[in-house]
């Protein structure tokens, strides 16, 4: 067996010096897109690499998240999994291979049109995550769990700590009293990343050549 | 005695040859003096009330069948399928590159991206592995996604059509046959033989036909004694590159060796086909899951 082409391998690639280990930082780790396959690569040589393909599921896959970072010990909403039936408020992401974005429920009127969409028909299955009175949903960007908003500085960090994604969308509730629950993770690609967080990122890594 | 969780989606239950196997497991458990639950996906939050759990739909990474196995695993449950045989399985890269890590026979593989995909590279590819040349989709199950090519045109319409699904395909020599060898292993140990027959005029189990209709050859059945020699243990090498759980390894029988086609997660298993000379799949599987102590 052999590879045609390997020209994808060291782009987005580096070492991290603390972690002794190489990190994948193109940031969308799509499954079986070209990120996902060179984790998959370095894995399969017996490389330490992060993330794997199975924490980019992990983190990927919103009700493994949760569960994950349930066990870990981070404060996540109330969740369920379902076929349609949900009781808003609540922020729905689809599991299947076909859709990646969520909506944010708030009228029971608008639930019945947004199952059907979600699970294409009922088809696929849905998770959906309580939103208590008087939340907000935000977002803040993860650089090796960093985060360049202060008020996110510490929830960035087991992001790498205990999903071991180097960079992240992460999406949170944020309760009246000012506590978060994890939500989500998604794609943060490399190419977005601003100064501040390329600067980072050259403060920690080593670029594979 | 143990309870055990059997993971199902609709469509499960709603294929009464599925149904006939799963009604056979209840009864297993039963005598064997545990309990087995069907769980759906809103049952989901239930996993870790139980001792094993059984998964019995379609895996993929993406999917729910997935959710439940790596919940399972998450909260330390024996689970059939676990999530790494998922992973590697329903990739098929993943799962050649297994094979080959292994050194288990198979026939002549070349992964591609989209950069690889052009009139030149086809053209070497089916001169060096013959034509025509069998292309695969990663993510392919049930023969769906695997075409043959014999012209660099065929090669590269349906390339680029596999690529809409993965950024990689499996470029493979054809081996012609009239039946694959399906050997059902668990925990390293084979547990059923039987050959899938491919029906006349076609070159593989499954077809579907524009209509929708599918065409598939009769399942015949074997004890693990009547098994040509050296088919065991060549599907006993291939599932043991992928893992210690429960496969369904296709091997093509070219005069007296085997080389391994694929390697399943989540095997099927239907009353009256798999079983047909293994009675005792059903306890077997259990067993494993309720009764061996292992590592989870």
């Amino acid at each position: 067996m052999t590879m045609q082409n390997s020209n994808h391998r060291q782009k987005h690639l580096a070492y991290h010096p603390g972690y002794d280990c190489l990190v994948n930082l193109a940031g969308s780790y799509d499954y079986l897109e070209m990120p996902y396959f060179l984790s998959q690569d370095l894995e399969n040589e017996g490389t330490t690499v992060h993330p794997t393909p199975k924490e980019m599921l992990d983190a990927y896959v919103t009700p493994l998240f949760l569960e994950k970072a349930k066990l870990a010990g981070m404060p996540v909403p109330g969740y369920y999994i379902s076929n349609g039936y949900f009781e808003p408020p609540v922020i729905v992401d689809p599991i299947n291979p076909f859709m990646i974005r969520a909506r944010i429920v708030h009228k029971t009127s608008r639930a019945e049109s947004i199952a059907k969409s979600l699970t294409r028909n009922h088809t696929y299955a849905i998770c959906c995550q309580e939103i208590p009175e008087g939340a907000e949903v935000h977002h803040f960007r993860s650089v090796l769990g960093w985060c360049n908003a202060v008020h996110f500085h510490d929830a960035s960090r087991p992001i790498w700590e205990v999903f071991r994604i180097p960079l992240a969308k992460v999406r949170v509730i944020v309760l009246k009293n000012g506590d978060i629950l994890y939500s989500d993770i998604s794609q943060l690609p490399f190419e977005k990343l601003n100064k501040r967080e390329i600067a980072y990122l050259a403060e920690h890594v080593q670029w594979v050549d | 005695m143990g309870r055990l969780g059997v993971y199902v989606e609709r469509y499960t239950i709603s294929n009464s040859d599925e149904m006939n196997a799963l009604m056979r497991f209840s009864q297993a458990a039963r005598k064997l003096g545990h309990s087995a639950d069907y769980l759906f996906r809103p049952d989901m939050y239930k996993i870790p009330q139980y001792d094993a759990i059984f998964i019995r739909a379609l895996t993929d990474p993406l999917n729910s069948a997935y959710v439940a196995s790596r919940m399972a695993q998450m909260h330390g449950l024996p689970v059939i399928d676990d999530p790494e045989s998922i992973y590697i399985c329903c990739d098929k890269v993943n799962m050649y590159r297994h094979l080959m890590r292994a050194d288990v026979p198979m026939p002549e593989t070349v992964i591609l991206d989209e950069t690889d995909v052009t009139p030149a590279t086809a053209a070497r590819l089916l001169d060096t592995l013959g034509s025509p040349v069998v292309l695969k989709a990663p993510n392919s199950s049930f023969s769906l996604y695997v075409d043959r090519a014999r012209t660099p045109e065929e090669f590269i319409e349906i390339g680029k059509r596999f690529l809409r699904r993965s950024d990689r395909i499996i470029v493979q020599g054809f081996v012609k046959s009239e039946f694959d060898w399906r050997v059902g292993i668990l925990g390293g140990k084979p547990l059923y033989v039987c050959q899938y027959t491919i029906p006349r005029k076609q070159w593989k189990i499954l077809t579907y036909t524009p209509g929708g209709r599918t065409i598939y050859g009769p399942v015949r059945g074997f004890t693990l004694d009547q098994a040509p020699l050296g088919l065991l243990d060549a599907a006993k090498s291939a599932a043991r590159a992928i893992g210690d759980g429960f496969y369904g390894v296709d091997l093509k029988q070219v005069e007296d060796s085997f080389i391994a086609i694929e390697v399943n997660d989540n095997p099927t298993i239907i009353g009256g086909d798999e079983d047909q000379k293994a009675g005792n799949i059903y306890e077997d599987i259990i067993r494993y899951l309720l009764e061996e102590p292992r590592k989870v």
